[in-house]
């Protein structure tokens, strides 16, 4: 069996060898240098095992993009625990559910944050660390030396964390040098990442597409990254581009469509820094491909991933972009579009996509039954996304399940729609996709219970009830009141027929 | 067809913006730059593709910044 060596070992030494006093982070006012950085995640991996933390033990970080959760995601994997990046605003009980499906041995949290306080519903955590966002208090207490021993390739060298179609999420463990597989096919063959770029991600580090922006790609080449620890909105994103004058910005559809709608270079939106623009996370609508082009003169370019494969396989190419496509192969990846046999289509044919290439997850923690579902004998995984191809481009048509892309975030109507059925005046309910300013938003079919009055005013009722429960990506746009819900003969519900896509 | 500031500045109530932001929200300055968010803004969109019919899968609908430039929008329907 190969052994391979400490991929953040490798990484920071690389880094502080051939740049010591360059930039490796940027966040606020701060700046964290290559050498500062090995030495901080140095000092993180000897605080975790002063606290009882071992190789192969699950780390959950609950942190914003900050300083400190990069030094806990490196300072886990030099000693070979297995760090997991949650999103930090994720509920107390979302965070207990991840503690325990990990099986997790620590918590790194901010003081008083939900993750805190989730701590305390789970037993079996040997360490629980608040962190601010420059990293721990008294970190700088340990040394910043540590000898990385070579990870076991039997643990898992760092695990995220995506939606299921039930609500509870699976966990997709990777091998530690997955987390550089991007910086070949994508990073450098597809978008020419170099040491002097500067990188900024508005998708943050618990998504596979923020973790491979903002530590996997930059880290690869020497280069700088800057870090927004809230939840951008469009004028915090334009300020911070403004500031850090990145050259690489990375964002999802949802926010691209914001953003354009708020953009005013006469009141000093300055993108003159970029040299491109990257979406992914859901596919992006052709128009707003080419207006964001249009309107900001930098290049939009659209790719498709997942957490499963820790990486971008679809992806255009600069001065090649086709509007509406989510691109061609990138380098190392094989694709297959295959009919409900498993056979093969041809161009012009939907088809369900499946992807092949290297670092992708070989099954989901602890979950065979999902396991089976998506990774497919020889290598293969299924996405679940519906495609065309065409001349070697593809383009997205829908899901092949019931479950929605909605900014970039998987949602099931599952969740949804027991959320509206606690409205008295719900009697069923069914969520399914519609188009809205060509993005895929939840749309609630409701069949009204008796005696409840169908308008208006109980539509705008049932949107607010559903934000008081529900996460942002998951409430309904809009409610229609019918009848009833189309059904199979067996009397399930049939969502697909609700789309208005 | 026309529709004035006054009845977007309702539709936005509707969607989900507290009714003294869209009281005093500037007609003529991007409405995602002064506290209209990624959930109201969505809501606005589909209430108005509901309401008034029209359609703002358009892409020149991507430049609608302000609500003078949706009520423009509405006009030259």
């Amino acid at each position: 069996m190969t052994v391979h060596a400490n991929t953040a070992a490798e990484l920071l030494h690389q880094n502080r060898e051939a740049h010591p006093q360059k930039a490796a982070y940027l966040c606020g006012e701060d700046v964290l240098t290559h050498q500062a950085l090995a030495v901080e995640a140095a000092r993180f991996a000897n605080l975790l095992r002063a606290r009882g933390v071992g190789p192969g033990d699950r780390v959950v970080l609950a942190l914003p993009d900050s300083f400190g959760s990069v030094k806990a995601f490196l300072g886990a994997m030099l000693l070979s625990a297995c760090p997991v990046p949650v999103h930090a605003a994720l509920p107390r009980e979302d965070v207990a559910f991840i503690l325990m499906d990990s099986g997790a041995s620590a918590l790194i949290a901010p003081e008083d944050s939900p993750a805190m306080q989730a701590a305390r519903d789970v037993s079996g955590l040997a360490c629980v660390l608040p962190c601010s966002l420059g990293g721990p208090w008294g970190l700088g207490d340990f040394s910043g030396g540590f000898a990385a021993a070579p990870p076991s390739p039997d643990a898992p060298g760092f695990m995220l964390y995506s939606s299921g179609s039930t609500g509870r999420p699976k966990g997709v463990p990777h091998a530690q040098a997955d987390l550089l597989e991007p910086a070949r096919g994508w990073g450098g063959g597809v978008l020419g990442i170099r040491e002097r770029d500067v990188f900024f991600s508005a998708s943050k580090m618990s998504f596979a597409y923020g973790l491979i922006s903002s530590v996997g790609l930059p880290l690869s080449v020497g280069a700088t990254a800057a870090l927004l620890p809230g939840k951008p909105g469009p004028a915090e994103l334009f300020a911070a581009i403004t500031r850090y004058r990145p050259t690489l910005f990375f964002c999802v559809p949802t926010l691209y469509a914001m953003l354009l709608r708020s953009y005013c270079p006469a009141q000093g939106d300055d993108l003159s820094s970029l040299r491109l623009c990257l979406s992914a996370g859901e596919a992006l609508p052709e128009g707003l491909c080419r207006q964001w082009a249009l309107q900001t003169g930098v290049e939009l370019l659209d790719s498709m991933g997942s957490t499963e494969a820790f990486n971008l396989f679809l992806s255009n190419r600069p001065s090649q972009v086709r509007c509406g496509s989510s691109g061609q192969l990138v380098p190392g990846w094989e694709a297959r579009l295959v009919d409900e046999a498993g056979a093969d289509v041809p161009d012009g044919v939907p088809g369900d996509l499946r992807a092949r290439g290297a670092g992708t997850c070989p099954a989901y923690w602890n979950r065979p039954d999902k396991t089976a579902e998506s990774m497919l004998p020889g290598g293969w995984l299924r996405t679940g996304d519906m495609y065309v191809r065409e001349s070697g481009f593809y383009f997205h048509r829908g899901r092949s399940d019931d479950m929605l892309k909605v900014g970039a975030h998987f949602v099931s109507p599952v969740q949804v729609e027991e959320a509206l059925r606690e409205h008295p005046a719900v009697l069923e309910c069914a969520v399914a996709a519609m188009l809205v300013d060509g993005l895929v938003r939840p749309c609630a079919h409701v069949v009204p219970a008796a005696g409840a009055e169908p308008g208006t005013r109980l539509a705008a009722e049932l949107l607010r009830f559903a934000r008081e429960r529900l996460e942002p990506q998951q409430c309904p746009v809009r409610v229609l009141f019918v009848d009833e819900l189309p059904r199979t003969s067996t009397g399930k519900v049939q969502r697909f027929r609700l789309r208005q896509l | 067809m026309t529709t004035s500031i006054d009845d977007l500045r309702a539709l936005l109530v509707e969607a989900g913006v507290k009714p003294e932001l869209a009281r005093k929200l500037d007609a003529s300055a991007p409405l995602l730059r002064q506290g209209v968010d990624s959930m109201d803004f969505p809501s606005f969109c589909a209430l108005l593709e509901e309401r008034l019919g029209v359609s703002l899968d358009d892409e020149q609908a991507l430049s609608l910044k302000s609500l003078e430039d949706f009520a423009r929008f509405i006009g030259e329907r």
